[in-house]
């Protein structure tokens, strides 16, 4: 490494820090009260029904988790594939990949109808369910997030790489997992599809990347440190490259299920007269979460200023909020067929379009994992020497260029 | 403001919550000083020895249920419609002991003992 | 700085892996599908045997003799596994339901209906996806849920193509009226129809099966399909007796007559 980089524990003596940590805090006791509400109430609390049975939990569990893995890849990049230029942060999105996957954890867990039962996964392994790999996978690849940090810390260099390396292919294959559970359902044709898990993995290093930018952004700037700008240019570029593979993938998906006429109805669905869904997807998803920060990221002028590529990072982290929520409900809210070319209707609501919109107590749940998350964050880097005193820019990657 | 040591002790008991606030609710101190006193209703013999039901109803009680559920080999006397018959209040029997002790089985969720 | 090859490589790298995880996934999650293949000697269930792979319990429904607005089945159902109501449609719990259907577009389309339950496929999706086997399928091929166990995840749900399953999402009590034969709910449980397996042990038929004999029009036929001579397995042998989306290959255990 060109240069040496001090990492020192942030004073947290400010008002700003103090303020951050009480918001943080309280939203993330929302967290276990939400969770004991549902435990208590039952799910009739929520807008989850027997038609609709997984809602926001499950988008948060995918998204979060999603955001972790692109941590990790990024956490990685310097140790792992030799890039300089990511050493700075590279404990800081080591911590976020953690903090992010223990919400996520958190956030499938709580959702059970009997999270008492949490010991049970472990005791019953069951191959063949994407849920019961994962379980084990989530597991390990919090593990050797923790171990990595660790080894970050002490300045094992080379245990550090050989870690990061295993938590980048565990990463892929976490996130991979991830995208199977619904990939792998193939009575559902908004769910069946083998693009699934990899494009997954595409949004999860776009989001991720655009939570590095916010997160460093504004620990840098709260803590008055002093941040190169470049890295911020340099994140939002390669969050556009990102963003690009996931329009790619979107694309492929739709235009694949678009072409069976079996799939026509549940394509046209998603894509032409969903009312609020197809809203989603084209104003929310496509335009305003892929494609305008895209052309921000990858445009010159725009992706040399710290102030629109943030702006592109947050219509990213929303845009990818919806990809989720847009893999996750529209699915449900098809009817299932049962006969080809017949209408039907029964008492049990067969052959509806099922409702869904998220409840209050959903939306308490899902701001409560933020709140984990960000007050982790904040808790880690007050203990523990996380943020660099300065994220220089490595001279010598200047000159290649 | 949060010292570093103090944050952690914070931290760690929030995570003991549930720990102490079982403590308090099951009354593990508060209940110690008597013994359970058992209304037997039909004097005789249990389905196995006191002695070893005393210790281990509970495991075997799971043991009949996985067999029952899982394999569809279903017991009369050593499930609780065994249990019924012979010990038919659960408040003068099963609750004595549990309420003691400060377990309180969830299968009475489901299970219909003595309604 | 612009994006050099190595970014590219890298990327690329990272999504070819992923993709080589979801089809080598997908390979080993088909095994094959057989049916009907044994000849074995017919057998009875008795309270206390073993459930066994000698018999494998199913169902044929003649839809023609289905009456409509008949709801036999359905009540005998909710009163032998004291199914709740919640006054809710959406919370509402179905073992079995009366679905009507008619053709797709065509105006005045003549309206039929059946009965649908829980398939009890041959190869259940809703087991395969269960973590931990709570939805597990026993010997004789009922496809059950062990209440005990499951943690209540709803992946199954998601999974099972028939909507043969509902989440418990109210607390409900055991009530004094109920029948004490089958153990109520808990919230937080998932649960479906499960061919009334404590009648099957003890060599009874489904509580829906003997009400539509009883009140209803006989519409619906239990047996064993092992049993070559058994009513079931004559039913299914003529060619009038259909799945419903056999394209799925779950091969479910219930067959139509007249869809
Ligand atoms: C045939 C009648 C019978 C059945 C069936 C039966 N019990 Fe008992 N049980 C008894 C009797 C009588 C005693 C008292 C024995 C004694 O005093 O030595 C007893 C004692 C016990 C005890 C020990 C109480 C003590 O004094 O410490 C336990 C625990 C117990 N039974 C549990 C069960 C459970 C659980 C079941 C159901 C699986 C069951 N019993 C079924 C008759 C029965
Ligand atoms: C002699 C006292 C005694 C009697 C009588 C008794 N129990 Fe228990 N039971 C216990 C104790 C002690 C435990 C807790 C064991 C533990 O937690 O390890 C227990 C636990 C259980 C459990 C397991 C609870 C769990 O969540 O793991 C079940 C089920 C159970 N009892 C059923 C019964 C039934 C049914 C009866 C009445 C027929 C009964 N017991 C009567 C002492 C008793
Ligand atoms: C969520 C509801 C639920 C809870 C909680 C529950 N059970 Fe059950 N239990 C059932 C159902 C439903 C059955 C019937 C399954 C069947 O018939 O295949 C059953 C069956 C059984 C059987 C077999 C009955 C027979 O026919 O022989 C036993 C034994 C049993 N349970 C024990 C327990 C014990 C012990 C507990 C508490 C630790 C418990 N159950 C908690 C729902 C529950």
């Amino acid at each position: 490494m060109a240069t040496k980089i001090k990492h020192t524990r942030i004073e947290g003596k400010s008002s700003a820090y103090l303020v951050f940590m009480i918001v943080a805090g309280a939203l993330a006791a929302l967290s276990p009260l939400s969770a004991l509400y549902l435990f208590f109430e039952g799910h009739h609390v929520t807008s989850m029904t027997n038609q609709v049975p997984w809602g926001m939990p499950i988008v948060m569990a995918i998204y979060l988790i999603g955001a972790s893995a692109g941590s990790l890849v990024l956490s990685a990049m310097s140790s792992v594939f030799g890039r300089a230029e990511y050493k700075p942060f590279s404990r800081m999105a080591a911590l976020l990949a953690v903090l992010l996957i223990v919400a996520a954890l958190m956030a499938i867990i709580m959702d059970w109808g009997r999270p008492d039962r949490i010991l049970v996964p472990f005791f019953h392994f069951q191959p063949r369910s994407m849920f019961s790999l994962n379980a084990i996978l989530y597991s390990l690849y919090m593990a050797l997030g923790i171990v990595y940090l660790w080894a970050m810390f002490h300045n094992k260099e080379k245990l550090e790489r050989l870690l990061g390396l295993c938590a980048v292919a565990l990463a892929i294959l976490v996130h991979s997992g991830t995208g199977a559970i619904f990939g792998f359902v193939y009575v559902r044709e908004l769910y069946n599809s083998p693009l699934l898990p990899p494009s997954f993995i595409a949004a999860a290093l776009s989001s991720g990347t655009a939570l590095m930018i916010i997160t460093l952004h504004y620990t840098f700037r709260f803590t008055g440190r002093k941040l190169d700008e470049r890295h911020v240019h340099n994140l939002g570029k390669l969050m556009g490259v990102f963003i690009l593979v996931v329009i790619y993938f979107i694309f492929i998906e739709n235009v694949t299920r678009s072409y069976a006429p079996k799939n026509y109805e549940a394509a046209s669905f998603l894509l032409l007269h969903g009312g609020k869904y197809t809203a989603y997807f084209w104003i929310g998803l496509v335009l305003m979460g892929l494609v305008v920060p895209a052309i921000i990221a990858l445009n010159g002028a725009t992706g040399k200023s710290v102030r629109w590529i943030l702006a592109a990072s947050w219509l990213q982290l929303a845009g990818v909020m919806l990809e989720r929520y847009l893999i996750v409900i529209p699915a449900q809210i098809l009817p299932l067929e049962f006969f080809p070319n017949k209408e039907i209707t029964s008492g049990f609501l067969d052959g509806q379009f099922a409702e869904y919109s998220v409840s209050l107590l959903e939306w308490i749940y899902s701001l409560g994992l933020a709140g984990v998350v960000m007050f982790g964050y904040g808790l880690a880097i007050r203990l523990w020497p996380m943020v660099p005193t300065e994220a220089a820019y490595p001279e010598q990657l200047l000159k290649t260029n | 403001m949060l010292t570093r040591a103090g944050s952690v002790v914070v931290f760690l008991a929030v995570l003991a919550f549930p720990f102490f606030y079982n403590l308090v609710s099951t009354g593990y101190s508060s209940s110690a000083t008597a013994q359970p006193q058992l209304k037997i209703a039909k004097p005789g013999k249990c389905v196995e020895d006191t002695a070893w039901m005393r210790k281990n109803h509970m495991k075997m009680l799971i043991h009949v249920r996985e067999k029952a559920v899982r394999e569809g080999v279903r017991s009369v006397d050593h499930s609780f419609h065994g249990c019924i018959n012979c010990h038919p209040k659960r408040e003068e029997f099963c609750n004595r002991c549990h309420d003691y002790v400060g377990v309180k089985p969830e299968c009475w969720n489901c299970h219909h003992y003595d309604l | 700085m612009a994006l050099d090859r190595r970014d590219f490589l890298t990327i690329g790298g990272l999504i070819a892996a992923g993709t080589a995880l979801g089809s080598v996934g997908s390979a080993f999650s088909h095994t094959a599908s057989g049916h009907e293949g044994h000849e074995a000697e017919p057998a009875v269930k008795r309270t206390g045997d073993r459930a066994s792979s000698k018999n494998k319990w199913g169902m044929v429904i003649d839809i023609e003799k289905c009456g409509e607005g008949c709801d036999a089945c359905v009540r005998a159902c909710r009163k032998e596994n004291n199914v709740p109501h919640f006054d809710d449609p959406k919370l509402d719990i179905h073992w079995i339901r009366k679905i009507t259907f008619k053709q797709k577009g065509v105006p005045g389309a003549e309206e039929r209906q059946m009965p649908a339950m829980c398939f009890h496929c041959e190869h259940p999706p809703c087991a395969h996806v269960c973590p931990v086997a709570a939805t597990f399928k026993r010997a004789d091929g009922i496809v059950l849920v062990d209440k005990h166990r499951c943690i209540g995840c709803r992946y199954c749900m998601i999974a099972c193509p028939y909507k043969a399953r509902s989440f418990v999402s109210m607390h409900v009590e055991p009530k004094p009226g109920d029948n004490r034969d089958v153990p109520v709910r808990m919230h937080g449980v998932v649960e479906k129809c499960n061919f009334c397996v404590h009648r099957i042990d003890s060599g009874e038929e489904p509580a829906c099966v003997e009400s539509c004999r009883k009140e209803g029009n006989g519409a619906m036929v239990f047996g064993d399909f092992n049993d070559r001579a058994s009513k079931v397995s004559e039913m299914v042998r003529t060619s009038r007796a259909r799945r419903i989306r056999p394209d799925l290959g779950c091969d479910p255990q219930v067959f139509y007559m007249g869809i």
